[in-house]
């Protein structure tokens, strides 16, 4: 008599749609999906390390030197602030910071430049 | 008789003022990396990718299509663990068509045509295409190759700065009565010399710094060039970044306003 083989189980009691959104699920699940854990030898573990350290090292004196920035900034604000004292108008004038509504045109820096890097046809 | 003196004396020792313009033209491009930040970022993504989880192919190529045929030629599966061979990098780990232990590089079929080296063959038909390949603009511009210092579209990974040449180079500086706010002084000074056609951003009408000489103090106002460009009549000037605005400024006038400037 004919045999028939079938490689895969068909899951039973499920329709179609049931089964699209199984499929999504298995998608997203970790099952069956994730790499081994990484086992550093000492060795390599050290050196892992290494990096680390000397990433935050770095990354701290570049906050270092921010804060610094900021601070100098910030007292230089101050003083010349206390200097326009003896002005009165223009203190009050510098006091009143009338807010200009922040440009559109100021754009987030991009990996590549646009086709037109600068527009210069600028009108009034 | 003194409340007079007092007043006079007061009077003779205002200091005349004057208020200078830092332009600035906001980087366009992404900082350039230095080496370690680089390396540190590829390490990083190297780990990230090895621990990922496995591309979930059944779902995006389903068994039998065509697409799934494309794919299968360009990915080929991994070496098969036979428990009756020894393997003399360590026995591999399959599971959904990835060794565990590695990374797993997934080549997907492109969507342009593409010769035998690699490159493109471009089809002028399919130009507007969105499945065409995506050439980025380079990072260079014409103006850094032939050096043109008074060009805005120079260095478009720093912030640039408007240095003019009044008797030596200088910030644009401009003379203030009493009256005016500083920030229109500096405005009204910037169209005088430049033309009206700039787009700019005032940041703040307080100043951000000062500089104190015997009889004279020089106030310091922020902006911003948006779009638009600095046209003079009979007036050389530069964009230039930080680190060449050291050459340009007398050396004590340039510690002092270090602070202020962005690489």
């Amino acid at each position: 008599m004919f045999k028939q083989f079938v490689r895969f189980k068909s899951i039973s009691n499920t329709n179609a749609s049931t089964q699209k959104v199984v499929n999504q699920l298995s998608a997203l699940s970790a099952s069956r999906k994730q790499p081994k854990l990484i086992k550093l030898s000492a060795q390599d573990l050290i050196k892992h390390q290494t990096i680390q350290n000397a990433w935050k090292l770095y990354s701290d004196k570049l906050a270092r030197e921010n804060r610094k920035m900021l601070k100098e900034q910030y007292e230089s604000i101050y003083n010349a602030m206390e200097e326009l004292k003896q002005f009165p108008e223009l203190f009050e004038a510098a006091k009143d910071d009338v807010k200009a509504p922040f440009p559109l045109e100021m754009r987030i820096p991009t990996d590549f430049p646009p086709n037109q890097p600068w527009i210069y046809n600028y009108e009034k | 008789m003194v409340v007079i003196k007092r007043f006079n004396s007061t009077v003779s020792k205002l200091p005349t003022i004057s208020s200078t313009l830092i332009l600035s033209r906001n980087p366009i491009i992404t900082r350039e990396l230095p080496a370690f930040e680089q390396q540190y970022y590829n390490y990083q993504n190297e780990l990230w990718k090895r621990l990922m989880w496995t591309f979930p192919k059944w779902y995006y190529y389903r068994d039998g299509t065509l697409g799934d045929q494309r794919f299968k030629e360009l990915n080929k599966p991994p070496v098969f663990n036979n428990p009756k061979l020894e393997y003399t990098e360590g026995r591999p780990d399959i599971k959904q068509l990835r060794d565990r232990r590695f990374k797993q590089v997934i080549n997907l079929p492109k969507s342009y045509k593409q010769a035998e080296d690699g490159s493109e063959i471009v089809d002028e038909e399919i130009q507007d295409n969105l499945s065409r390949k995506i050439n980025p603009n380079s990072r260079i511009t014409k103006a850094d190759e032939s050096k043109d210092l008074s060009s805005l579209e120079r260095q478009l990974s720093k912030t640039l700065y408007l240095i003019i040449n009044e008797n030596g180079w200088k910030l644009p500086t401009f003379k203030s009565d009493t009256q005016t706010p500083l920030h229109k002084v500096a405005e009204e000074g910037l169209f005088n010399i430049g033309g009206e056609e700039i787009n700019y951003f005032n940041v703040s009408s307080k100043p951000c710094h000062h500089i104190k000489g015997s009889d004279q103090i020089e106030f310091f106002i922020k902006s911003h060039i948006l779009s638009g460009s600095f046209k003079p009549k009979n007036l050389k000037f530069l964009w230039v970044t930080k680190d060449e605005l050291s050459e340009y400024l007398n050396e004590d006038y340039y510690k002092q306003i270090k602070h202020l400037l962005n690489e």
